[in-house]
């Protein structure tokens, strides 16, 4: 989970949100059908799962005022059971942090600060993930891939949507496809193989200073894996202190 | 799978979408599409009615199966095959989505209710019991419910923000300012000695020595570092109210220079000298301090977890290798 304002999850619902209203609605959009069915096949791929793991590997631009453009790595396990399980342990600038949701609330952990805040939100892994960035501006890692009508989403908030060819990256092939927008250029690269499943996504901010960029790799996908309901309960480990999360808009 | 083959296939998926297909050429933004299917709006598993969904319905799946909309007219004008695209351009319908996602959010706030109900002192932290616990009796009694009335000296003093060097934490259209980096430690209650007492502590008679000190026509007693305000049947320990003055504050307090002023700190209140006299004074933005009274939470805002105190907010910090907190300077805005 990013937890982090560059997630992409923030570009959807912020960037995108912004490009509807300054555009306006009667603007044509670009929309190739090749794109959109590699895009839709990668969807319903994701959606026949019940259980899937994977790791990401994301590079992130940060600015500073005093040097500029900084870039942060950040490494994330994903563990996703059923519609409402969910583990995600991060590793990155902010130390070693652990969520967990079992359908009914999210437990952050810091390994590093050794404590942890809960939040009540019963639902799905999806509900959870869209509530939670806006009430607290968490996102998860490539949340956008999982949400059940991502190409509708895609196609209502890009002006175009582009298959732009098949690149190999490693002897690996992918489906290399690019969606813009009036503030962010978006690029998947989709695996060519039995699963088109996605293996890059990267993402440009235009019109932020520097045109910072968030580029992130998944590896290790595990489809279907037997993930046991007890590994997505939290108990506060020995010594750990309760703190409380704070809302984005609380005063 | 090569591309060829890939193309074929692809032109035979959209033509097979263009019979199952209809039109009704909605646009939406964001994830709206995703929401209506998830749970409000949409029509999931089957696609009825106006506006819904073709797939989905699968409730062993990880996000209840991907749904595809029925009005995507894009499907009129399929792909060629052209790599470069089939340039297909749809309508901007003006159809802005509901938010069906469920918000039932709430913080879990048992925190809250934990340093409520506790009249032992040693409640709050367990594992925090060897910070200076000589007195750890001091706090029998204490009501805690003090602390939210009682915040009178825990609005921070500003500091122009131009002498801040490094950038602010930002998160929630708020900017927190503070001279030293975070590095967190977690938030330990600290005790001034025997005779020293938290907010919400109730005595029922006070000693010879507290003296009686009017602020804004009201009356408090002070003793040895502590501000008591008299209530049924006794006197309860209360933040120092702000313009209060006294002779003496006593020995242990921390001397802290912030922006050329020396204020001195005890038991969570600030005091600067005027005269021959002790003022008490709002916290200023940029002290720092050893340590932090009981009465505070640890709130995570953000990546941070800072203690807030009233309305103060302290920053976990580090100087010289020691743990110590910042008052945090919190501006509104995001730039």
């Amino acid at each position: 989970m990013v937890f982090k304002p560059h997630g992409m999850k923030a570009i959807f619902i912020g960037s995108f949100l912004a490009l509807f209203f300054v555009n306006g609605y009667a603007q044509k959009k670009q929309q190739d059908t090749l794109a959109i069915l590699i895009i839709d096949r990668m969807s319903d791929v994701i959606g026949d799962l019940e259980s899937c793991s994977f790791k990401l590997n994301a590079a992130i631009d940060d600015w500073d005022p005093s040097y500029g453009l900084v870039k942060h790595f950040t490494n994330y396990e994903v563990y996703l059971s059923g519609q409402s399980k969910m583990m995600v342990n991060v590793h990155g600038i902010h130390g070693h942090r652990q969520f967990l949701y079992n359908g009914d609330q999210l437990a952050y952990y810091s390994y590093d600060e050794n404590n942890y805040g809960m939040i009540k939100t019963p639902g799905t892994s999806i509900q959870m993930i869209d509530s939670l960035h806006k009430m607290y501006d968490f996102d998860f890692p490539a949340g956008d891939f999982f949400y059940p009508a991502f190409t509708d989403d895609l196609l209502e908030s890009a002006d175009s949507v582009n298959y732009l060819g098949m690149v190999k990256i490693n002897d690996k092939e992918y489906f290399h496809v690019m969606a813009v927008s009036k503030d962010v250029n978006l690029q998947f690269w989709i695996s060519n193989d039995a699963y088109n499943l996605p293996a890059k996504f990267s993402i440009t901010y235009k019109n932020k200073e520097g045109t910072p960029q968030y580029v992130a790799s998944f590896s290790d996908w595990q489809i279907n894996p037997a993930l046991p309901n007890a590994m997505f309960d939290f108990q506060p480990p020995p010594g750990a202190s309760q703190v409380r999360i704070m809302a984005k808009n609380e005063k | 799978m090569n591309t060829k083959k890939y193309l074929y296939n692809s032109s035979l998926f959209v033509f097979l979408m263009l019979v199952v297909c209809i039109d009704a050429g909605a646009q939406r933004m964001g994830h709206g599409a995703s929401q209506r299917a998830m749970g409000g709006g949409g029509n999931r598993g089957g696609g009825g009615g106006g506006g819904g969904f073709h797939g989905g319905g699968n409730n062993h799946s990880i996000n209840g199966g991907s749904v595809k909309s029925q009005d995507r007219n894009v499907r009129t004008n399929p792909s060629t095959g052209n790599l470069s695209g089939a340039n297909n351009r749809m309508d901007n319908n003006n159809n802005r989505p509901n938010n069906n996602v469920n918000n039932n959010i709430n913080n879990n706030k048992s925190r809250d209710n934990k340093s409520n109900n506790k009249n032992s002192g040693n409640t709050r932290n367990s594992n925090n019991k060897s910070i200076n616990n000589s007195g750890n009796t001091v706090n029998i009694n204490v009501d805690n419910s003090r602390n939210v009335v009682n915040n009178r000296n825990t609005v921070v003093r500003r500091n122009n923000i131009n002498t801040y060097h490094r950038p602010p934490y930002a998160y929630g259209g708020r900017r927190y300012y503070c001279y030293h980096p975070y590095v967190y430690h977690p938030y330990r209650p600290f005790y001034w000695g025997p005779v020293w007492h938290p907010w919400g502590f109730f005595v029922a008679a006070l000693a010879t020595t507290a003296i009686i000190v009017a602020v804004e026509n009201e009356k408090y007693q002070y003793d040895q570092g502590v501000w008591y305000s008299q209530s049924s049947g006794g006197y309860t320990v209360v933040q120092a109210p702000v313009g209060g003055t006294i002779t003496t504050i006593p020995s242990g307090a921390q001397t802290v220079v912030v922006n050329n002023t020396t204020n001195y700190y005890y038991g969570g209140a600030y005091y600067e000298k005027s005269g021959s006299q002790y003022k008490v004074v709002a916290p200023p933005a940029g002290a720092v301090v050893d340590n932090l009274p009981e009465g505070g939470e640890e709130v995570k805002i953000g990546d941070q977890t800072y203690v807030k105190i009233g309305e103060t907010y302290y920053q976990p910090v580090q100087v010289d290798g020691k743990p110590k907190y910042e008052v945090t300077q919190v501006e509104e805005g995001d730039k």
